[in-house]
């Protein structure tokens, strides 16, 4: 294992600097993407939309979501497509193919740290008090985190059997932001939806970060439970379906 | 004593024939399961290799060889029995842009380096050498995607060479290489045989796998044919790559290539041996006729004919025709030539056949290949032809 923590490095280093060398305007990418899109949105939710956020400028109240939810998106863009990218290195040479996804995701942590620095300038700008359970951050990024991994997992080696799963995944990426509370809170729900929405594991995932950095509050417990394990089982069973279909990898490259 | 590094037992693999990677075909396949498109590209393979070997593996093409090297190297599952490799092995050397075809020799050559598990230093300290072997320092730069497909090669197979290996497989790439290359690879791999390193080659190149490996496994639709000294396994797979005969081939369609204004069509090149008996098999040395049947359409002054013999690995062997040997051809439709004591060594060889009035340009009628014959032969030498000689003390 040890022997493949340079492997992991070296991909994910790579992965990172061949993102940044093609585009002029390089790592500001990280920065303007993001806002781009918080400029549009917030255009949109405040003046057109107005979707009711409370005491909180709706700008922030997306952020503290869009942020995750990009790194999501990125993360499953990316290495969805990442084992067939590397078919030259799984023809050849027998390595732990769980590298591949998992350095495509790591790679897009610089993104979004970037982003986050860009959301602590935001929170500083528009006032927001600093709450103590910003301190449950990394323990709901680590259950993102895994969420994030076994989707890939399960992505990126469905994708070598059938390569068109890149092509569906747009929509499907669209179709599960509208669904989970990215754009709006989620006291929205009417009520007889609710259930199903809670059912989306994003939900107690994207509500705990609005809990912990906007208001200062547990968030849900029950909801971030459910999230929690339904995110541990997807990473082991992505971890179990990518072990067993990565035998078969080499057979159709 | 020795230590077995290599071992196939039971092996089998098998492949999905026509699989389209569409989540349409997914779908297919679920409303009907019973498509039977499988494909055994290996059944029941089983041999041991031990340390220090070299091992050759021929074939046809399509035989299964590619598919052991992938099993060797951990790269394909087997779908039975199972494959236990001891040592560290080195990527597989095989055509197709090294590791990563968008990166820059030089990363290939660290990415390389990492995933076998090199150190950093000593892949700094490694990195000149890797260069220098492949003679690429003026590209280490460039993209591997733009390289030849014998830079490709070298690349490969200088990285994959000089990390200290403990088993080196190689798939047919040496024929890339240039001569220069080739020579040094061999030289390498000596050097290779002597520290002990076990290595797994496959190639069409008979010659050279006769050359280097003390031992040849003979693959044929997916089993092991024979196996064991190339003496006894390179004759099997001559006899059965054409199935022990010379093959005429001017009434076949395919890859014949016929053309020429046609006042004179060559209809049957036969081979004869010394008792007019025609032959299935060649043997060095011994003396052969071929007679050519030919028709005359058109009444013609001036009649040549020519035969040139080929390698099946290309190289022209011989030619000969009666324009430069001042012989008239005289009869209606058929003649000989006599071949005394051939000296072609043993292989695969093809020829073809003109005939032709003042210019050998413009024939009448030409065609190749014109016929195929393996030649099998008693003499250990090396090369294209046997050579009659001798060794004198001074
Ligand atoms: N990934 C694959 N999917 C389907 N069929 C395959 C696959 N790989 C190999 N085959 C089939 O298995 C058989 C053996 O292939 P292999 O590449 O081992 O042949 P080979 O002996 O290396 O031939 P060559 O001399 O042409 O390199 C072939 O019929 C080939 O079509
Ligand atoms: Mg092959």
């Amino acid at each position: 294992m040890v022997l493949y923590k340079d492997l992991f490095w070296q991909l994910t280093l790579r992965e990172i600097k061949a993102r940044y060398k093609q585009s002029i305007l390089g790592y500001a990418w990280a920065i303007l993407v993001p806002l781009i899109n918080l400029l549009v949105l917030s255009v949109v939710f405040t003046y057109i939309f107005r979707v009711p956020t409370g005491s909180t400028p709706y700008a922030v109240f997306l952020f503290v979501a869009l942020i995750p939810w990009m790194f999501l998106v990125s993360s499953l863009t990316s290495a969805t497509g990442s084992v067939m990218a590397n078919s030259a290195l799984i023809t050849k040479v027998k390595i732990p193919r769980e590298i591949l996804p998992l350095s495509a995701i790591s790679s897009k942590l610089v993104d979004l740290i970037l982003a986050s620095v860009l959301l602590v300038a935001f929170l500083y700008f528009y006032q927001v008090p600093f709450h103590i359970t910003t301190v449950f951050i990394p323990v709901i990024f680590l259950v993102q985190f895994f969420l994030i991994l076994g989707i890939c997992l399960i992505l990126s080696a469905t994708n070598v059997f059938y390569r068109d799963v890149e092509n569906i995944l747009g929509v499907f990426l669209t179709i599960w932001m509208y669904m989970s509370p990215v754009l709006y809170p989620s006291n929205l729900i009417p009520e007889n939806f609710k259930l199903f929405f809670f059912l989306n594991p994003m939900t107690g995932i994207i509500n705990a970060y609005r809990d912990a950095i906007l208001y200062g509050r547990f968030t849900d417990t029950y909801g971030f439970i459910y999230s929690a394990t339904f995110s541990l089982f997807i990473l082991l069973v992505g971890i179990i379906y990518f072990k067993n279909r990565s035998r078969f990898f080499a057979d159709v490259m | 004593m020795q230590d077995t590094v290599i071992s196939f037992n039971n092996v089998s693999k098998k492949f999905k024939k026509g699989q389209r990677y569409y989540l349409k075909q997914a779908l297919l396949d679920f409303f009907r399961p019973g498509v039977n498109d499988d494909f055994w590209a290996l059944r029941n393979v089983s041999f041991k290799v031990q340390k220090g070997e070299a091992i050759g593996i021929i074939g046809a093409n399509g035989s299964g060889k590619s598919t052991i090297l992938k099993l060797i190297a951990g790269v394909l599952t087997p779908t039975k029995g199972n494959v236990v490799v001891n040592g560290r092995i080195g990527p597989l050397i095989e055509l197709g842009a090294g590791f990563h075809p968008e990166l820059s020799g030089r990363d290939n050559i660290y990415l390389n380096g990492t995933i076998l598990g090199l150190p950093k230093k000593e892949l700094e300290r490694k990195f000149e050498d890797i260069v220098d072997f492949a003679e690429l320092s003026d590209f280490i730069d460039t993209p591997v995607k733009h390289y030849s497909s014998g830079m490709q090669v070298r690349l490969g197979f200088s990285i994959a060479t000089q990390i200290n290996p403990e088993i080196l497989i190689i798939d047919e790439v040496l024929s890339v290489g240039d001569a220069s290359f080739q020579n040094k690879c061999l030289s390498l791999f000596g050097e290779f045989k002597k520290r002990g390193i076990t290595i797994i080659i496959v190639s069409h190149q008979i010659n050279l796998i006769e050359q280097f490996c003390q031992r040849l496994i003979l693959v044929e639709k997916g089993k092991i044919e024979a196996m064991g000294n190339p003496r006894d396994v390179i004759p099997v797979y001559f006899s059965s790559v054409s199935q022990g005969q010379v093959k005429d081939l001017i009434n076949k369609k395919g890859n014949v290539k016929r053309f020429g204004s046609g006042e004179v069509r060559i209809e049957k090149v036969e081979i004869l041996d010394d008792s007019n008996k025609v032959v299935t098999t060649f043997e060095t040395g011994k003396n052969y006729k071929i007679r050519f049947r030919f028709k005359k359409n058109k009444d013609i002054d001036i009649l040549n004919i020519g035969i040139g013999v080929y390698k099946t690995t290309g190289e022209y062997c011989f030619g000969l025709n009666t324009q430069y040997d001042h012989f008239k051809v005289t009869s209606k439709n058929s003649f000989e030539l006599l071949l005394k004591n051939i000296p072609l060594n043993a292989g695969e060889y093809y020829y073809n056949v003109v005939c032709f009035g003042q210019l050998e340009t413009k024939p009448y009628d030409w065609v190749g290949p014109s016929g195929r014959f393996v030649v099998s032969s008693q003499f250990l030498q090396r090369g294209l032809t046997v050579v009659n000689h001798s060794w004198v003390n001074n």
